[in-house]
């Protein structure tokens, strides 16, 4: 229906004016919309306020838009970007160097201290290097327990006290169970055996704890060997038994002798102790050898 | 309803290629709307110092989530929903009155015939009679008005119902139409209204 008459707006006209937002905001559903530009295309009154409200809408449109934009604000943003990246590449960077330098310093301290020792060639290094701070014959027990117990990879069960009985052999076996009475009961013996080291023998006990590792060390004196010729003074002299005592790094050795043998102990255990087990040790380790040797 | 929220908590990138290769993509897709939230910003603080704040932050925080902004979806209404929770938090700053509550059911009948918008008028005059009216349907006009939202993209900007959009839109519209009658009417370029009319 087509109504030209402003005056005379009708109800289809009512209903058209009520729909021209809506039509211009595209919110109208399809047939909605078609039965209004019907009505439209007939109706200039509701054309005319048609073409008002979207006159309206562009003149707003205009003047909201006449505003402009300061231009340094964008360049703000941008400089917030870029200098945030380079803060975080600076970070990131010193937290590599940073990183890098302590994982330096801890591999060269552990380096130091016997660790990440893969060839035959540097823990020989290594064991010359700790060993040539102690006296000569401390150096013997000291070098066969980093040689023999400190670069070795236990089984996960260790064999029986019986088969290390076996192992050790029918005339040292009676050390076993004076080792196994007086060394505390958290460490578990992982190996006994008879091994050689820089041309000499030795009957080895090694013990572990969570903690520490321990060796009983036992060898025969070669000529002209005695720790009272080596410069030692004994630290502790109890029953007519001198024990002699010392230090490298990690390592703590206590040793005695008797008539043909020397004896060590040697752990990394803390304080007093690895000397207090020696001094507890001793008196039956020294009992037994004197056995075996007369 | 737009898809994201603003947020200032997500963290930066830690490898420097990803991070350069993101501030080329923010660049290309979120700078280019500096503009209309620049001037948006201006007709809702209706202060154009406070209006930079107000577009810089958003522009700042929309690149603190932009990690969390999925390529290809409306970066222009994403970036004007942070735009409305920014201006939340400034008008709460700097007003410290609460926003405009009417109720939700309100629909205003479209009757009223619409006095034409006089040649005469300056952009300056259309936009104090757009600031005279309250902010809640400034907004809602700025958004379909003059941005073009549709309504649910403005319903999710702004965080209401859909039907708020519209009621609001509806009486927001028709306070426009009387402010610019009654400047019109100021400088004589349409009639007083009669008595009754």
């Amino acid at each position: 229906m087509s109504v030209n008459n402003p005056c005379n707006v009708n109800r289809e006209c009512q209903e058209a004016l009520g729909r021209l937002e809506a039509f211009l905001d595209n919110a109208l559903a399809a047939d909605a919309s078609s039965a209004l530009a019907e009505h439209l295309a007939g109706c200039s009154h509701c054309a005319g306020e048609l073409e008002v409200r979207r006159n309206l809408r562009s003149r707003l449109k205009l003047a909201v838009q006449s505003v402009d934009t300061p231009a340094y604000l964008e360049a703000r943003v941008r400089a917030h970007l870029r200098s945030n990246r380079k803060s975080s590449a600076w970070i990131l960077n010193l937290a590599a160097v940073a990183a890098g330098i302590v994982i330096l310093a801890v591999a060269t301290f552990a380096y130091q201290r016997g660790y990440m020792r893969w060839t035959p060639g540097s823990r020989e290094a290594y064991i010359s290097s700790v060993s040539s701070r102690v006296a000569n014959l401390m150096r013997v027990g000291l070098g066969n327990h980093v040689h023999c117990a400190v670069f070795r990879k236990y089984p996960k069960n260790p064999p029986t006290m019986a088969e290390f009985s076996a192992t050790i052999g029918p005339q040292y076996s009676g050390i076993l169970p004076i080792v196994r009475e007086h060394v505390p009961a958290d460490f578990q013996l992982l190996l006994a055996h008879r091994c050689t080291y820089r041309d000499r023998q030795f009957v080895h006990m090694v013990l572990r704890s969570n903690t520490a590792l321990l060796s009983v060390v036992i060898t025969r004196k070669q000529a002209g060997e005695a720790f009272s010729r080596d410069e030692l003074a004994p630290e502790l002299s109890e029953s007519g038994l001198s024990i002699y005592q010392s230090s490298v790094q990690r390592f703590r050795i206590a040793a005695f002798e008797s008539r043909g043998h020397m004896v060590y102990v040697i752990s990394d255990m803390p304080g007093q102790h690895n000397t207090e087990l020696m001094q507890a040790m001793a008196p039956a380790l020294k009992a037994f050898l004197g056995r075996l040797e007369s | 309803m737009v898809a994201f929220e603003p947020s200032a908590g997500a963290g930066f990138g830690m490898d420097v290629a990803p991070e350069l290769s993101k501030i080329q993509r923010f660049e290309a897709e979120a700078l280019p709307h500096m503009g209309d939230i620049f001037r948006t910003a201006t007709r809702l603080v209706g202060d154009r110092a406070r209006a930079e704040d107000v577009a810089q932050d958003v522009f700042l925080q929309a690149w603190k989530s932009f990690n969390r902004f999925e390529q290809g979806t409306n970066c222009r209404a994403w970036l004007f929903k942070i735009l409305f929770h920014c201006t939340q938090h400034h008008r709460r700053k700097w007003f410290r009155f609460p926003s405009l509550t009417e109720p939700e059911e309100f629909i205003e009948a479209n009757l009223a015939e619409v006095p034409a918008v006089p040649e005469h008028l300056t952009d300056e005059e259309i936009l104090e009679a757009l600031d005279r009216i309250p902010v809640d349907f400034r907004a809602v006009i700025l958004l379909v008005d003059v941005q073009e939202f549709s309504y649910k993209e403005a319903a999710g900007i702004m965080s209401v119902p859909e039907g708020t959009v519209m009621s609001r839109l509806s009486r927001g519209r028709k306070l426009l139409r009387e402010q610019l009658g009654d400047v019109a009417r100021s400088y004589g370029i349409i009639r007083p209204k009669r008595e009754g009319q």
